[in-house]
């Protein structure tokens, strides 16, 4: 017994060692592992509210640049107002479900975000008093996507960044109706890989991305980026397909959450396609 | 005298984690394509404090600086990891870089007490250990070598200078 306890006493720093690793990897793995929150929960809770003040200090250099692209949004939408009413009723979602639109949009402020790392995360100033919640898909403005929402508080929520490893994102080309799963293998923030398009899809560079709608993230439609290059890995029957990013995810301010009013439904189906 | 002294290591502490926070946390630059280099400075803590202060004092210091980081960061466990190393490896870099006739009691690895060149060879090994894991811990899987080794390199070359800077400046005495 006393050769235990010396035996403790003298290699103490090596069994402090393991025990501070296993506490950080222990908070390594259960952030990456989406179900247990609970802890990042509270985390984000802490510092949350002195990040937004940190981010204030920063808003002001960026006020120029945002007043020019509130503008062009609120073009566009007003252009988008004007598409739908030209069209007949019928096409249009909002009757298909009793009057109700099949999207709610949430937007809300990017007040933590970073492109550096190999998993980046972000942080907007809207929780779930506002009616955002986990798993919905965030867009920047009209085009271009910005990540996922992975834990929510009463106001603030974490994204991950669609420059995170674990990203993967549904993705269609444009008028050639292949489609595929988006992902980030790089280190450049302006660059992503469309990967699980067969060899035998005919496109061309310059082709645009757009999302599929296959998931409840993203609604069908918004562009994500432009294709620049791609090539056959010797083997392989995929091809290896490199994207331009449409938006500029380190500039992101201004964001809209979208919230899939038939996402339960949804989720009800996609999730027996697996079973059977 | 000795709380003086703690006070100071605080001290440097938090500016050393603001500094990064504020402002190393918000550059992120590369050339083109090449997307390599963070600077990290606040490992400099772990470098300067006292000779004498045992090596589980240091690892929990370390850890603790690194959650204070990793709050800011949203990335739990990461800077901590990286921190309990360095700090765990301290004792081994120090044994292997005795000079002569050994330490002073009372002394700390820096500057002022060993000297540049000394100093040089100790920061640049336990930075780039740092790095290393660092970087290892948030990739987070050894299939991206490459990646791990670039982003270590470039980004140990510039928080070195940055670290020196801080060295240089405050050039801490005790």
């Amino acid at each position: 017994m006393v050769d235990l306890i010396r035996f403790f006493l003298r290699n103490g720093a090596l069994f402090l060692f393991i025990l501070l690793q296993s506490i950080c990897f222990w908070m390594l793995i259960t952030f990456n592992q989406s179900h247990r929150a609970i802890f990042l929960h509270n985390k984000v809770l802490v510092t949350a509210g002195l990040q937004e003040r940190i981010d204030n200090l920063f808003d002001y250099w960026d006020l120029y640049h945002i007043s020019d692209s509130l503008a062009a949004e609120n073009a566009l939408l007003l252009e988008k107002i004007f598409e739908s009413q030209q069209k007949e009723p019928a096409d249009t979602l909002a009757t298909i479900h009793g009057g109700k639109g099949a999207y709610s949009i949430v937007p809300a402020k990017v007040i933590y975000n970073r492109i550096g790392g190999r998993n980046n995360n972000m942080l907007i100033n809207r929780g779930t008093n506002d009616g955002v919640d986990r798993g919905m898909g965030v867009i920047d403005g009209s085009t271009g996507l910005v990540g996922i929402t992975r834990y929510c508080s009463a106001n603030f929520c974490r994204l991950i960044s669609l420059l995170h490893s674990q990203t993967m994102i549904s993705a269609r080309i444009q008028n050639r109706d292949y489609f595929g799963s988006v992902v980030w293998h790089s280190v450049n923030p302006t660059r992503m890989n469309l990967e699980a398009v067969p060899v035998h899809a005919r496109f061309e560079r310059g082709d645009t991305l757009v999302t599929s709608g296959y998931s409840t993230l993203f609604p069908p439609g918004v562009e994500i980026g432009i294709i620049e290059d791609f090539d056959v890995p010797p083997g392989s029957n995929f091809y290896n397909i490199q994207i331009r990013l449409i938006n500029d995810i380190s500039k992101a301010k201004y964001v809209y959450v979208i919230n899939d009013l038939l996402a339960e439904e949804k989720k009800l189906h996609l999730m027996h396609l697996d079973d059977e | 005298m000795m709380n003086e002294i703690v006070r100071k290591y605080i001290g440097w502490g938090l500016v050393l984690a603001l500094v990064q926070i504020f402002v190393f946390r918000e550059v992120n630059f590369g050339w083109g394509d090449f997307y390599y280099v963070h600077i990290l400075v606040y490992p400099a803590l772990i470098l300067v404090l006292p000779i004498k202060i045992p090596r589980t004092y240091l690892m929990i210091i370390g850890f603790f600086l690194g959650l204070i980081l990793d709050l800011f960061y949203l990335s739990p466990g990461i800077h901590s990891s990286a921190l309990v190393f360095m700090a765990f490896i301290r004792t081994l870099v120090l044994n292997l870089l005795e000079p002569r006739g050994g330490y002073k009691v009372n002394s700390s690895p820096t500057i002022y007490h060993l000297g540049m060149n000394w100093f040089l060879s100790y920061s640049a090994i336990m930075i780039f250990l740092h790095h290393l894991f660092y970087f290892s811990v948030e990739v987070f899987t050894f299939n991206e070598m490459l990646y791990i080794w670039l982003r270590t390199v470039f980004s140990f070359i510039f928080s070195m200078l940055f670290i020196l800077i801080f060295c240089v400046i405050f050039n801490p005495r005790y």
